[in-house]
């Protein structure tokens, strides 16, 4: 059996992303994705020894939002959209490429996931949805 | 559309990379699982053509699937075979 991928490996040394960024996850999510999603995540990554309960999020950082919806989140339909304020309950770790992050969760238990889920807001329709960024290129 | 993925996955994993990770037992039918196959996954509401690259020992729920996420949407990959098979 092979021990979890320590997530200190692909931390970026920088800085979670101010209050008033737009943070975007694909969606859409319930307690039950989101419970799913943070307990896959925890098989694969540890933080600091600890199996880690994350979910990824992207922030709009250094590129507008039209393009992060077209280069990583076109195959979304839905869209969750929310400032990342609305994620202070909860530590975002600034992992692989950015500009992705890692919502960092204790439990994942109904009541931090709803709480969560909350934070997420309800999810919208993806303006860039099936469009494909320049470099991501067709397979057709 | 609706997808009826072969391994449920979390697409906003990929960072760009194009590798994101699945469970092994979180696939709809694990004997279709193995190196270099071709799968859909994601979840009904988004999914993506990937390569499975890699098949490891979970530390607690059996086996790990690493995938690479392909390019392109998985209506390309369809309307790309639907060509080549009628033509």
């Amino acid at each position: 059996m092979r021990e979890r991928r320590d997530i200190a490996t692909r931390l970026r040394p920088e800085d979670p992303p101010g209050g008033d960024v737009l943070v975007i996850r694909g969606g859409p999510d319930t307690t039950g994705t989101l419970g799913q999603d943070a307990a896959r995540t925890a098989e694969f990554w540890a933080l600091e020894g600890v199996p880690l309960l994350g979910i990824s999020v992207s922030a709009v950082l250094g590129m507008p939002l039209d393009q992060l919806l077209r280069d990583r989140f076109s195959r979304f339909s839905v869209i969750h959209r929310l400032q990342a304020s609305y994620l202070e309950d909860f530590q975002l770790l600034p992992t692989f490429r950015s500009p992705h992050f890692t919502v960092c969760l204790q439990q994942a238990n109904e009541e931090e996931l709803s709480r969560l889920l909350a934070a997420l807001g309800a999810p919208i329709l993806n303006s860039e949805y099936h469009k494909v960024s320049d470099d991501q290129g067709e397979a057709g | 559309m609706p997808y009826v993925v072969d391994i449920t996955a979390d697409l906003n994993d990929d960072d760009g990379s194009g590798e994101i990770w699945a469970l092994l037992d979180e696939a709809r039918d694990p004997s279709q699982i193995e190196i270099g196959a071709l799968v859909v996954a994601g979840r009904e509401h988004a999914a993506a053509m990937c390569e499975v690259t890699g098949i490891e020992s979970a530390p607690t729920r059996g086996t790990l699937v690493i995938l690479r996420v392909l390019p392109g949407l998985v209506e390309d990959y369809r309307r790309a075979a639907s060509r080549a098979l009628t033509s």
